[in-house]
């Protein structure tokens, strides 16, 4: 059995000064996915983050009001300003989301271990991605990548789930992935009325319907964490091993640089060692309430 | 018959079943299509037929007067489309309407379930493989009502 490398400590950020300074950047750009949820295009006013890998985070620093983490909702190679996705739920979320076009932000990073899309144990693979709500923006970014190098994988594969169907993150974006011939893109809600033409129900319930052999498949998994547990089960009811099925953990940070032990997870801190981990070694921790 | 008898057999719901079972199911056995749009059955209709779809997608949908339909799930290939024909007083409990084009193989329900009590061996493994699948059912539309992208998770 190989073992995929995932979780590994990414490279320091070779930008000048230290992880805890935040970076000014300035919004550029701001698009509305929703009614609460918004995507921020940021470019540097000066010095630029270091080179960031899909699934990997930014500490993003609202002045006077706070810092949260906020995956990179684009990939490496895309033109443009660097994409974050935010949904205002908390002050400091709803005060980022409010940003306006010109306001500046301090962001640190990248931080965290990313989706490993470029370990050549991919090559070949059936690459699953399994996105819950918000889970897409994350994913995106490993998408888009993977998109780029499609030659390398057997098959790209998108289960969607969302709450409803005007509430489907990226849904241009989407249409134009399932019009072409790269990726199979399945979208599903929880609720939905007549007009709805697309799958009702959870989004792994739509993993046995995945065209790819189970025993190729790699699968990057993220959404609230009911849902991710859930989806995870059900890719290895299918035949995915644990090893092979990643999922992108959400805790509580306030360091990023595993210091401060706010997103301690069992022996490992999230902002560090996560948040994508191997489903091997966390899917006996996500039974422990307490973490 | 023999391409339903085949369907069938490789079917997870009859997965490993005797030959003799395979053909008498293939007996009770019809082919049907619906159009995208039409419907296969009615809530509060006779559930004669038990339905597995072969192809396409089928919403079933309660209705409300201020709301119209409401889907409450889609089922795709291979899945079984309900359980009403299977219990008093059998009668469906939604909508089925076809997303798409769908096929279907519809077996007879009465014929079924006069099999199934006659002889344990066939009757017992049905029964136990449509519990699996409605359990599994039944937990993914608990998931369904959790409302897990709501406003607790900022994902």
């Amino acid at each position: 059995m190989s073992a995929l490398v995932v979780g590994r400590r990414p490279a320091a950020p070779r930008r000048a000064g230290p992880p805890m300074q935040p970076v000014a950047h300035r919004v550029v750009s701001r698009h509305d996915e929703m009614p609460d949820t918004v995507t921020l295009g940021l470019v540097p006013e000066a010095d630029e983050l270091a080179p960031f890998r899909p699934g990997q985070f930014n500490m993003v620093w609202v002045p006077g009001v706070g810092e949260i983490p906020i995956s990179v909702s684009s990939a490496p190679g895309d033109p443009g300003p660097l994409l974050h996705t935010v949904r205002a739920q908390g002050a400091v979320s709803a005060a980022l989301a409010a940003r306006p076009m010109g306001a500046t932000v301090g962001l640190r990073g990248p931080f965290g271990s990313d989706w490993g899309l470029a370990d050549p144990l991919l090559d070949g693979t059936d690459l699953v991605f399994v996105a819950g709500g918000l889970g897409l923006a994350p994913l995106r970014a490993g998408l888009r990548a993977a998109i780029a190098e499609r030659d390398r994988f057997a098959s790209l594969s998108l289960l969607v789930g969302a709450r409803q169907p005007d509430l489907v993150l990226f849904p241009d974006e989407l249409d134009v992935w399932a019009a072409g011939d790269e990726v199979d893109v399945q979208v599903t809600v929880d609720h939905a009325d007549a007009t709805w033409s697309g799958e009702v129900g959870v989004a792994s319930a739509l993993v046995p319907r995945l065209a790819g052999d189970p025993a190729r498949t790699v699968a990057l998994v993220c959404g609230p964490e009911v849902m991710m547990r859930f989806t995870a089960a059900a890719l290895e009811e299918w035949g995915v091993a644990r090893h092979r099925i990643r999922l992108s953990l959400e805790r509580n940070m306030k360091c990023a640089v595993a210091m401060c032990g706010h997103c301690q997870f069992g022996a490992s801190f999230v902002c560090r060692e996560g948040p994508v981990y191997p489903y091997d070694r966390v899917a006996e921790l996500l039974r422990v309430r307490e973490l | 018959m023999t391409a339903v008898r085949d369907l069938l057999g490789e079917h997870a719901l009859f997965e490993g079943f005797a030959p003799a079972h395979l053909d008498l199911l293939a007996s009770l056995a019809t082919e049907r299509s619906v159009p995208a749009g039409g419907l296969l059955f009615r809530e509060g209709e006779l559930a004669k037929w038990c339905y597995i779809l072969r192809a396409g997608r089928l919403a079933l949908e309660a209705h409300s007067p201020t709301a119209g339909a409401l889907v409450v799930g889609t089922l795709g290939p291979g899945q079984l489309v309900g359980w009403s024909w299977l219990f008093p007083p059998h009668r469906w409990q939604f909508d089925a309407r076809a997303v798409t084009d769908v096929e279907i193989v519809a077996l007879d329900a009465v014929g079924l379930t006069e099999v199934a009590d006659g002889d344990p061996t066939f009757g017992y493994p049905l029964l136990r493989r449509m519990l699996e699948m409605s359990v599994a059912r039944l937990q993914q539309a608990r998931l369904q009502v959790l409302d897990v992208y709501g406003g607790r998770s900022s994902r």
